[in-house]
């Protein structure tokens, strides 16, 4: 009888252990994804901001070059370093290496030569002789076209020259009018210097996608360190993995080269490391997914999302649209003396993704976990199927929108 | 008569122990309430830091009057102070941690630590000096004053040209 009797005490005990267990890992298991969700959000958002000051670096002006602190190679702490050098090894202080820096960024890029041959709606009025040369027109180029259109392919959307009645114009004189505002070189000139048109200063909404994810990162990165308390540069935090009482070898072997950094409650992998010669570490993430889409901002149709980018507020007119329309209706088109009746923007749908590996809370999880493999598997490890995310690690994204305006 | 005496006296007596044990019970409720309201009011702080490499002036009213409020509305914080415009010497820094107002925007990278001292005071019914007439009898609550840093370090993220 008290043998039974033991026996039923240790079985509830087991199942309580099991259940309070259970519960406590769920509570942990959300803290630590809201947890997760905030970081991602705040490291994308100013990633975004970030990649809009190359624009303004690399246009007319802009020769003050970025540097950014970056965990060191030799685990010595963090070093400030050119943010060009880090992530490409082009120290953007020396003035010759604008030009590569361009290239790397714009000038070779296919995702923007492909967005710029969908742009045939965005242009630009400007003047120039009409085709018997005795008086000046009105002509609308292409808006892709003041990037330099050597370095974008040859179509309708990045060469095609409209007459003011909407018609193309024949591609000699285009080429002539583009020469003649000196459209075909990438390189802009004034006053002796040298800038470059970059899409965001033209007002086409693109980014770089490599850039964004090494912005996003480092981003992550520095916010990791927050539990660090006092010294966010400490030899520990500067080489980036700092072994806590949750985060030991048995998370996970063989990640060395995806480069964790752990924060007591988690771990981000930051991916490969880029090996350029420089003397800190930057690292590449996962490469966001960036969609492009080209609306009419004075189109009520597009309200929902013109709402997203621009906020609610329609100034008590009935559609965003017709607010946003109104607060041009000063700008005039020079080709027709009237407001503008269309204004087609590029929209980028923005997704970011980061791995992350959650560790059990409790010893309980830890053992369960370990029965279906070795010691080693003491993650939570809910890989979503179709994802490409590290064996281990959970794919977390955040999706925003983004866009300028011309 | 004998039993009425007594009876009397183990009802105060036991009346005593509850309003003791009620007022201890409010004040923990007061103060765990405060405290995470001063968590909450952190984060929303480390945030805006994280976002603007310090708090800028068109902000820092905002938190001003809600770090104020939970001064105002709980009996156990006396009061709230934070490195807005002055440096605090915080326990476990070396030297005091700076102000965090826009004459001191930090680089991209830069750590900006938030300090916010809350000096609580147990100003219990129970422990206030009877002397002390009206409504002035809980400011005089004889038990010490202690004061509790909560530091949050985040780091700068927006690049400054």
């Amino acid at each position: 009888m008290k043998i039974r009797n033991l026996l039923i005490i240790f079985i509830v005990n087991y199942l309580l252990i099991v259940f309070i267990s259970t519960g406590l890992e769920i509570v942990s298991i959300n803290n630590k994804a809201q947890e997760a969700q905030a970081l991602i959000k705040q490291a994308a958002d100013l990633a975004l901001d970030q990649t809009q000051l190359v624009d303004d670096f690399l246009g007319y002006g802009g020769n003050e070059a970025l540097s950014l602190s970056f965990p060191a190679r030799d685990g010595s702490g963090f070093q400030r370093a050119d943010m060009f050098e880090a992530f490409y090894g082009l120290n953007s202080a020396v003035d010759t290496n604008k030009e590569a820096i361009y290239q790397k960024l714009y000038g070779g890029n296919n995702d923007l030569k492909m967005l710029a041959s969908r742009l045939n709606a965005m242009r630009k009025p400007v003047r120039y002789w009409d085709a018997s040369r005795t008086f000046f027109d009105w002509y609308y180029i292409p808006t892709a076209s003041l990037l330099g259109t050597d370095i974008l392919p040859n179509t309708q959307s990045t060469t095609g020259v409209k007459d003011k009645w909407g018609s193309y114009i024949d591609s000699n004189r285009a080429y002539e009018l583009l020469n003649a505002y000196q459209l075909t070189n990438h390189v802009r000139e004034s006053g002796g210097v040298d800038y470059y048109n970059t899409p965001l200063n033209v007002g086409i909404t693109f980014l770089n996608e490599e850039l964004l994810s090494s912005m996003f990162i480092t981003n992550v990165d520095l916010l990791m360190r927050n539990k660090y308390s006092e010294n966010l540069n400490s030899p520990e935090g500067g080489d980036g993995i700092l072994k806590g009482s949750t985060y030991s070898d048995k998370v996970r072997d063989g990640l060395a080269g995806q480069n964790p950094i752990n924060n007591g409650s988690l771990t981000v992998l930051r991916g490969e490391s880029v090996n350029n010669g420089s003397t800190v570490n930057a690292y590449k993430g996962v490469t966001p997914l960036v969609m492009y889409k080209v609306i009419d901002m004075y189109d009520s149709a597009n309200d929902e999302m013109l709402a997203h980018l621009f906020g609610a507020n329609k100034g008590g007119y009935t559609s965003k649209a017709a607010y946003l329309r109104s607060l041009d209706e000063n700008v005039i088109n020079p080709a027709t003396g009237m407001p503008y009746t269309k204004k087609p923007i590029v929209v980028a749908k923005v997704t970011f993704y980061m791995d992350v590996i959650v560790p059990y809370f409790s010893v309980i999880a830890r053992d369960f976990r370990s029965s279906l493999g070795d010691d080693e598997f003491n993650y939570v490890d809910i890989k979503p199927e179709g994802t490409t995310s590290v064996e281990g690690t959970r794919r977390l994204s955040y999706t925003r929108y983004f866009a300028v305006t011309p | 008569m004998h039993n009425m005496v007594a009876k009397v006296f183990k009802v105060i007596g036991f009346m005593v122990i509850l309003i003791f044990l009620l007022d201890i019970g409010f004040n923990v409720y007061d103060r765990l309430t405060a405290y995470n309201r001063i968590q909450t009011i952190g984060r929303t702080i480390s945030e805006e830091a994280t976002k603007h490499n310090a708090i800028p002036n068109t902000i820092r009213d905002l938190f001003e009057t809600q770090l104020t409020t939970v001064a105002d509305r709980s009996f156990a914080v006396k009061r709230v102070d934070w490195n807005i415009d002055h440096a605090m010497t915080v326990a476990g820094y070396t030297a005091p941690v700076p102000a965090i107002n826009e004459a001191n925007v930090r680089n991209y990278g830069e750590e900006v630590v938030i300090v916010i001292r809350v000096t609580y005071q147990l100003q219990s019914l129970f422990f206030s000096q009877p002397s002390v007439d009206g409504d002035s009898m809980l400011e005089y609550s004889v038990l010490p004053e202690n004061t509790v840093d909560y530091v949050f370090t985040v780091p700068a993220l927006r690049v400054l040209k």
